[in-house]
């Protein structure tokens, strides 16, 4: 007979199997999203370059001044902070939440009113509980890009800045280097830098002519630009959101099958031991008689 | 001279046509704008609408349904950067003629001046998807 602690350990084993087989298969499923939200951003990637290349152009051969591109003294700062709404994808969310924290105390300390505009639960709850202002909240977007929520954000985000609310709009989201790499990144939003649109264009100095005019023109693409760029933002987010969290899971399922060897070594040697001492208690018993 | 010239149309969600042509009608805002080889430089805001392209002398010709975008031409290369493309073969006939009856009639009903305007965005959309899925 098997003695009790071989009992419970069985237990034990088969507990951590269950959890590695549910890790596995979370593993699996962030896996899957995130080959489809990775191939939906290189998708989009073309579309926003050309937009941007346009952009450029438009700015660097006209004078015309879009209130979206006023540069005012900062008083007021929104920071955007993309998180994820759900756990269990590893320190994904602190390291962002941990440099959005820094950056937003700071901006408090130069004396400038400052609020989170949080998408993400995770976000959402961590500056909430410490009483931060929190300028508006997403929790739904469920990590998933798509071109409505781009629209959504980037509208609020205009909105808040032309009327005054804000005069400075920064984001900070991870950045997805590569699946085992995010990097935290905290850049401006609004006013749109025209200097911050880098990289050279092909077309710059050449003659263009410009349907209907340039004011038109601009705009129709100003939002549009802004669009697509918080589209951009959210998709790479996301993008790093399921990269982080199949990256935990399959450390998590490493780790479940480590726990397991080593409870099943100290398993099969509590039970030797226990057969041991029953036969040294026969042999023993029989000696006796 | 060349007499083709480089056709690229991006969406967001994908590169949807790249291809040589040799002649393409655009809806600009204020109308189609005409574009063949060795085009001079341009950038156009366009409108909802249809997309011709001419693929050969033979008349063979591919229509598509884009949204709300722009287009820039430079060195014989048309960039066409709208919200949404579709081919003809990909457009349902009979939902887009659905479509375009529902936004006929919203737009007959309607009081308000900003919807509206999206009446009328919703309504040029449906009338290039019909068009382009019959060829006419």
């Amino acid at each position: 007979m098997a003695g009790a602690g071989v009992k419970l350990l069985n237990k034990r084993i088969r507990s951590v199997k269950n959890t590695q087989q549910i890790t596995k298969a979370m593993k699996m499923v962030a896996a899957a999203k995130l080959q489809r939200q990775q191939g939906q951003m290189l998708a989009a990637r073309p579309y926003a370059r050309k937009l941007t290349e346009l952009m450029q152009q438009l700015v660097s051969q006209t004078e015309v001044m879009d209130p979206l591109f006023e540069v005012r003294p900062v008083q007021k700062r929104l920071f955007v902070v993309i998180t994820s709404d759900k756990g269990l994808c590893g320190s994904y969310n602190m390291n962002i939440i941990k440099p959005a924290h820094k950056a937003v105390d700071q901006s408090i300390e130069s004396g400038v009113e400052t609020a989170v505009y949080a998408i993400g639960r995770k976000g959402a709850e961590y500056f909430r509980k410490r009483g931060y202002t929190i300028h508006a909240s997403h929790e739904d977007f469920g990590g998933e890009a798509n071109s409505t929520q781009g629209k959504t954000v980037g509208d609020t985000a205009v909105g808040a800045f032309l009327d005054g609310t804000f005069d400075e709009v920064r984001v900070v989201y991870p950045s997805f280097v590569s699946t085992m790499t995010q990097m935290p990144v905290d850049q401006p939003l609004l006013p749109i830098a025209p200097e911050a649109m880098e990289g050279d264009t092909e077309g710059a100095g050449l003659d263009y002519i410009w349907e209907p005019n340039q004011e038109e023109l601009f705009g129709v693409l100003v939002p549009l630009y802004l669009r697509n760029r918080v589209f951009m933002t959210l998709s790479e987010a996301f993008t790093s959101e399921h990269a982080a969290r199949m990256t935990s899971m399959s450390a998590a399922t490493e780790n479940a099958g480590e726990l397991i060897e080593a409870l099943t070594l100290q398993r099969n040697r509590e039970r030797q031991a226990a057969i041991t001492s029953e036969l040294l208690d026969i042999v023993g018993g029989a000696n006796a008689l | 001279m060349a007499r083709t010239f480089k056709v690229v149309i991006v969406t967001p969600e994908k590169t949807a046509y790249e291809g040589e042509s040799i002649s393409a009608v655009i809806p600009g805002l204020a109308g189609y704008i005409g574009i063949w080889a060795n085009h001079a430089p341009l950038v156009a805001a366009v409108a909802p609408g249809l997309v011709t392209l001419k693929k050969d002398d033979a008349g063979n010709e591919l229509r598509m349904a884009v949204g709300t975008g722009f287009v820039e031409v430079s060195d014989n290369v048309v960039n066409l950067m709208v919200e949404t493309c579709e081919t003809d073969s990909e457009i349902d006939v009979a939902r887009a003629e659905k479509a375009l009856e529902r936004a006929r009639g919203r737009l007959t009903d309607m009081q308000a001046e900003i919807d509206r305007e999206r009446a009328r965005l919703a309504l040029q959309r449906a009338e290039a998807r019909v068009r382009a899925a019959k060829g006419k």
